[in-house]
């Protein structure tokens, strides 16, 4: 059987995230610009590195635009 | 030597397996011929230019386990024929059409995914340790199952938990290549600390393509899509509940629509992205296989 613990446990806290992408949207450019309210917003509500990171990619993708995706040949379902 | 050098040959080792033992199954042969009409759509493993979306993975957890790809061209097409099985009824689930729903009909296709299910569970049984093959495919089917009944009778609205849109994804598609990528390592005779890694980095894979794929299904254009008509509970249209205005959506930039719905699905994806990569040291200490298995990941 496969072990499928690492699905019942959450990885990401959803709820921050979706707060602190909210907040980013919500703040226009001078927020997309500005690297350190999202380091302290990421500090205050605990998000680990890779949530961070991603964090830190969102911001720039806000800022600069550009396509989300890449190719579609991937194993997903529906 | 990476997967990209040998594609062709892999997938044509694939499809050579789906054949032979489609050939060699006790139905009928107009029955034989409508399986073979479903394999053979658009991407399947008997298409012309098939994606091998299943494939891949398994046969890189298959190298990387320290396997050579031919060890795993039997579980990899077990693999893709019960995909194309739960590709159909997700179809007649989603009302989409197909050219094989057109051509034969709702009760002929939902017989073929039927007959494709059982078809995949006989090619791992007949193989060495079938039994716990099988059984890999067969829960991960039932994860995929569960999600996709969540999928179908939760809706889309401000009141869900996006913990609970993420079980969904996670069900739906995190099992299927958490299976995938267990099978193809399984196959290399990876020992059972290896194998949950190998479940581990694909269950995260997983969820970062369904994200993906949820993410395309919010464009305004997106073709063959129907999550938004339905209000499916996944990850972006949950938090775009939350997050409507009452200002015109067509007004707005992509970044702006809905809280930013797509930035945000996009983000959490990337996350799951990032954990899948910080595994890969442990799967292989082979340059090409981290290749390949980051591979897997580049959808972002």
């Amino acid at each position: 059987m496969t072990d499928m613990s690492v699905a019942a446990q959450p990885l990401l806290d959803l709820e921050a995230m979706a707060m602190i992408v909210r907040e980013l949207v919500a703040g226009g450019e001078a927020r997309r610009q500005d690297e350190r309210w999202l380091r302290a917003r990421i500090e205050e509500v605990g998000l680990d590195q890779h949530a961070a990171a991603a964090l830190e990619s969102v911001r720039q993708k806000l800022r600069h635009g550009g396509t989300l995706l890449a190719d579609d040949g991937v194993a997903s379902w529906g | 030597m990476g997967l990209t050098s040998i594609t062709e040959q892999v997938g044509a080792a694939v499809a050579l397996q789906v054949h032979g033992h489609l050939s060699g199954a006790p139905i009928t042969e107009p029955y034989r011929v409508l399986l073979g009409a479903a394999l053979a759509l658009h991407g399947n493993i008997l298409s012309p230019a098939p994606d091998l979306r299943w494939t891949r993975p398994t046969i890189v957890s298959c190298v990387a386990a320290g396997g050579v790809y031919t060890q795993a061209v039997p579980v990899a097409a077990a693999v893709e024929v019960q995909m194309v099985a739960l590709d159909l009824l997700d179809d007649v689930e989603d009302g989409e059409s197909n050219p094989l729903l057109e051509t034969c009909g709702l009760p002929a296709t939902v017989n073929a995914t039927t007959g494709l299910i059982y078809l995949a569970q006989q090619m791992l049984l007949r193989l060495e340790g079938g039994a716990s093959l099988a059984a890999i495919l067969t829960e991960a089917g039932l994860r995929a199952t569960g999600g996709q009944h969540a999928d179908l009778t939760l809706t889309a609205d401000a009141h869900l938990a996006l913990d609970t849109a993420m079980e969904t994804t996670a069900g739906k598609s995190g099992s299927l290549m958490a299976a995938a990528c267990h099978l193809g390592a399984a196959a290399a005779g990876a020992d059972a600390a290896r194998l949950r890694l190998f479940a581990r980095f694909g269950f995260l894979g997983g969820v970062v393509a369904q994200l993906a794929n949820d993410i395309r299904a919010l464009a305004p254009d997106a073709v063959a899509k129907t999550d938004r008509a339905l209000r499916r509970p996944t990850l972006p249209l949950v938090y775009a509940a939350r997050n409507r205005t009452p200002t015109s959506e067509s007004d707005q930039s992509l970044a702006d629509r809905e809280g930013g719905a797509s930035y945000f699905a996009w983000g959490v994806a990337d996350a799951y992205r990032r954990h899948a990569l910080s595994l890969i040291p442990a799967l292989t200490q082979d340059p090409a296989s981290r290749a390949d298995l980051a591979g897997l990941l580049r959808v972002l």
